[in-house]
């Protein structure tokens, strides 16, 4: 199956306007780092930003800080201020990998991992652990279905009530 | 929630995040998402 990720991104996105309550360069940003994230797992540097973008490393800064505070399209590393989750993708490892052919991926959360599959359009297993028990609850995902599931009675468990995700994103 | 109930929410939530058009969701597209999902009641509520 192939990934309904942009090949790459348009020059058409790269303005300095201000359109649907963002600006043009937050847009563009935002979808520099989702592009690197489907395409390899991991997050682009603030430098692949900056060169993707053609904008320069404080304009990044600025940008992504916004995405973060104003939007909540991302969240940024407490003292690097690198990226550090673009849900649903952790730019870190985490209990929750996602696993393809060709690419490992990691999700914030349980939730966020057996969302990535979908969201690419790729076949993955999901081979995870249940938090509280340590037992292997392990999916599998192919054509667009869950084929697998070897924990059928297991859960995802919200802690933290949907108006209070961006409260401390990082606990949530 | 059921792993199956997570799985179709995160389609609904995260289907429009690889589009150049993303915008934050509303207050009223996060509860239809919820709604469509059968996730309800206070826990859910979203303001």
């Amino acid at each position: 199956m192939t990934t309904t990720i942009p090949a790459k991104v348009s020059q058409n996105h790269l303005g300095r306007g201000y359109h649907g309550g963002m600006r043009d360069l937050d847009r563009t940003l935002r979808l520099i780092i989702y592009e690197h994230f489907g395409r390899t797992g991991s997050t682009p540097s603030l430098e692949t930003i900056a060169t993707r973008g053609q904008c320069s490393r404080p304009e990044v800064e600025t940008s992504l800080a916004r995405l973060e505070a104003e939007h909540h399209a991302l969240a940024l590393a407490p003292t690097t201020r690198n990226v550090w989750m673009a849900h649903p993708f952790s730019a870190v490892p985490s209990p929750f990998p996602v696993e393809t052919a060709s690419v490992t991926y990691w999700g914030n959360c349980a939730w966020d991992a057996v969302a990535i599959p979908s969201l690419l359009s790729l076949d993955a297993s999901v081979p995870a652990r249940c938090a509280e028990s340590g037992a292997e609850m392990n999916l599998a995902f192919r054509n667009g279905s869950i084929v697998d599931n070897t924990a059928p009675n297991g859960v995802v468990h919200f802690v933290v009530p949907p108006r209070r995700f961006w409260d401390n994103i990082g606990y949530t | 929630m059921p792993i199956s109930t997570a799985w179709e929410l995160g389609k609904l939530w995260y289907q429009d995040r690889l589009t150049p058009e993303w915008t934050p969701k509303t207050t009223e597209t996060m509860r239809a998402i919820f709604e469509a999902v059968g996730l309800t009641g206070e826990f859910w509520r979203v303001h």
